[in-house]
């Protein structure tokens, strides 16, 4: 599935006054260049101008909830002269579900945008310098997605922008970061280096999901006798606003040898996801922090015969966190000892068309320590219909085993069809489901009463 | 006068039976490799191409794209349009070796051989068939039959080659050896797609065929491709057949 999302306008407006405070001038320079992207950008000829409408909503079979309803129009705006420079901005307006409203105040208030839920983002916003400062080396500056890796949505390598897991099935997503990516193209191999100096979290899915997602982290916690987490709030703190608090930085050396794509990474930053680290007893407060990992990688691509296969893995070396509870010794939520996740995968299309792709991963992306890491197997079934104006995707599932010697009571399957009609060109239809099931402590348990069908239809221009 | 008549007579006759000597003495394999040699003797491309897919009922739509091509076994492709599929591109090189630059994920996909005999972004041309590659490497060549402005040969694929054409039957022109017609055969032996490549213009002393189309005769459905701002010839850099060059924006 193909969609977009990014961090609100708000939200870099305030990261922009945040650096501003603490940068020196070449740094603010950088952070400014993407304005300057867009003054340009409307100095140029060739300006290209596109995007998308887009209305999706899915809905729980149990209780025909509404649980995702979002309107939205996308605005691209790219220009360049494929030699030297590029241009690139993607802005979304979003508009979310049901109207707000519980009080007679609010009513004569509709233009509270509280009320309307909704905003404006800016998804991405960056300029391409190719062959600067010299002929081998292009530069990429300003807001972007950095997706590394050669696995299909579940890359452990890809760990510099943020995952965004609002649509949380919809794995693969990820947010923009503000930027510095410089690539060196040698004659045998290629070097890029990432420089982003603010932290920017992944974005969740609404409150049933997102337990599912951090009750990896809270499994271990010990709490005092009669102490229940049910009525606690949980209170994120964000890394502090300075370089060496908020910076990330990422080394990657990739190559091509004996028909293979090879790559080795090395990241520097923090997980994008929260860990508990205290709990406050007299007013309820659970207190979340990022905590800071170094994870080197490696993977690689190619084929076997006419078989694409592709491999993935990384070492994730992370800082200890310690969650404190008043009375008690501190528990250990993050051990500092190394761990690490893999994936590997095939994909062959037979010659009536019928495409499968199948992995298997060890440690979902939001498993974080080697105590909370799971085995996963995905398999995808697909085929195109009516020269591609159909696509259907029969089976398509995900199955999870959290412990091995007890499979039959610690298992997880999510199954998730769908349909694609694209009735003429630009205009594209999606009908789809997701039926979760599991057992024990795993992931799709924890979505047991989640499942759902949506409907999503998209007009390009 | 009359010797100037027989002298004139004589050096005719000499051409004609020359060139009809010439004609039969070819073997079906030194056709072939002269076919391959005029599709593929432009040592660079680039090009506009517009694709005009044709529904069985007559409905059309039109795909716009970039192209860039050197050798026999490099080439890239970038959609211009339809809105949805802009920017979209596929880098071909040499070895089976195969990427697909979606801009939606923002980035480069290894694409193995399985996709080769897939039709290409819902046209009746497979990824194999817009390759450029000589039919030589692998097909095995037999001549059915030479009329007076065509070779026609039957190609059957070479023993481990996997192709999705039991065998191909191919109309190369007389004149400049540049392949005019190709039948694609299926498995089962039925006559599956046509190629018929039209608007054949010598550019810069190349021959370059400016419009094409593959008709699927099964499903009633064909596509009418045609280039346009041609240039040949202009020295184009390895390095543009590259993910470097894929991922750029124009």
């Amino acid at each position: 599935m193909i969609s977009s999302h990014s961090d609100t306008l708000h939200g870099f407006n305030r990261a922009m006054l945040r650096t501003r405070s603490t940068l020196q001038f070449p740094l603010r320079l950088f952070f400014v260049l993407p304005a300057i992207c867009t003054s340009v950008l409307f100095a140029q000829e060739n300006i290209s101008i596109g995007g998308y409408v887009q209305t999706e909503n899915h809905v729980a079979f149990d209780d025909q909830e509404l649980t995702w309803s979002e309107n939205r129009l996308n605005l691209k705006l790219s220009a360049g002269n494929f030699m030297d420079y590029g241009l690139f901005s993607e802005v979304q307006f979003r508009g979310f579900g049901y109207v707000q409203i519980d009080s007679v105040s609010m009513l004569q208030g509709l233009e509270d945008s509280g009320s309307y839920p909704g905003g404006v983002e800016l998804r991405e916003a960056y300029l391409d310098l190719y062959s600067f400062p010299f002929n081998s080396m292009d530069l990429r500056l300003g807001r972007q997605i950095i997706n590394w890796g050669t696995a299909d949505a579940l890359n452990p390598t890809s760990n510099i922008s943020p995952n965004n897991l609002e649509i949380l099935l919809d794995f693969g997503e990820h947010l923009a970061v503000d930027a510095f990516q410089g690539t060196y193209y040698g004659s045998r191999a290629n070097l890029t280096c990432v420089y982003v100096p603010t932290f920017t979290p992944a974005r969740l899915p609404p409150p049933g999901y997102s337990s599912a997602l951090l009750s990896a982290f809270s499994s271990g916690m010990s709490l005092p006798p009669g102490v229940s987490l049910e009525g606690f709030t949980q209170q994120v703190e964000l890394p502090q606003r300075n370089l060496d608090e908020s910076s990330q930085y990422a080394i990657k050396l990739s190559s091509f040898m004996q028909g293979f794509d090879l790559s080795l990474s090395y990241y520097y930053g923090r997980y994008d996801l929260p860990t508990p680290c205290a709990i406050s007893m007299p007013d309820s407060v659970i207190t979340l922090i990022y905590p800071k990992v170094q994870i080197i990688g490696g993977d690689f691509a190619g084929a076997i015969g006419s078989v694409g296969i592709w491999g993935e893995g990384a070492v994730f070396f992370p800082e200890e966190v310690l969650l404190d509870i008043p009375g008690l010794p501190a528990e250990e939520m993050l051990k500092d000892e190394p761990y690490v996740r893999f994936i590997a995968g095939c994909d062959y299309t037979f010659g009536n068309g019928v495409y499968v792709n199948t992995q298997v991963l060890h440690g979902f992306l939001h498993e974080l320590g080697r105590k909370n890491l799971n085995d996963y197997l995905t398999f995808r079934v697909e085929r195109d219909f009516l020269n591609s104006k159909l696509t259907l995707v029969p089976v398509s599932f995900a199955v999870s085993v959290s412990d091995r010697d007890d499979p039959a009571e610690n298992y997880g399957l999510a199954y998730v069809p769908e349909l694609t009609y694209r009735p003429v060109d630009n205009i594209e239809i999606t009908f789809g489901g997701a039926v979760l099931h599991g057992e024990g402590d795993n992931l799709f348990k924890q979505l047991n009463d989640r499942d759902e069908f949506y409907v999503k239809a998209r007009a390009s221009f | 006068m009359s010797r100037l008549l027989y002298s004139i007579l004589t050096i005719v006759l000499s051409c004609v039976f020359a060139t009809g000597a010439s004609a039969q003495s070819l073997s079906a394999e030194q056709i072939l490799s002269n076919s391959d040699d005029v599709s593929n003797e432009a040592p660079d491309l680039k090009a506009m191409v517009e694709m005009v897919l044709i529904e069985a009922d007559g409905d059309q739509s039109v795909r716009e794209m970039e192209i860039y091509q050197k050798g026999a076994d490099s080439r890239m492709m970038r959609f211009l349009s339809p809105a949805g599929q802009r920017g979209i591109g596929f880098l071909s090189l040499p070895d089976d070796v195969n990427y697909l630059y979606l801009p939606a994920f923002g980035r480069v996909r290894r694409i193995a051989s399985h996709v080769e005999n897939q039709n290409f972004a819902g046209t009746d041309f497979s990824y194999d068939d817009l390759s450029s590659f000589r039919f030589g490497d692998e097909y095995d060549p037999s001549l059915n039959e030479s009329t007076e402005t065509h070779y026609i040969l039957e190609l059957t694929p070479k023993s481990g080659i996997s192709s999705e054409y039991s065998k191909l039957i191919m109309w190369v022109r007389l004149d400049n050896f540049y392949p005019a017609k190709i039948e694609y055969y299926n498995r089962s032996g039925d006559l599956w797609k046509v190629l018929e490549q039209d608007d054949i213009q010598q550019i810069q002393g190349y021959w370059v065929s400016m419009g094409r189309e593959m008709s699927d005769v099964i499903s009633g459905h064909s596509t009418i491709m045609n280039m346009t701002e041609v240039e040949v010839d202009t020295g184009l850099s390895d390095d543009i057949f590259s993910q470097r060059y894929l991922t750029r924006i124009q």
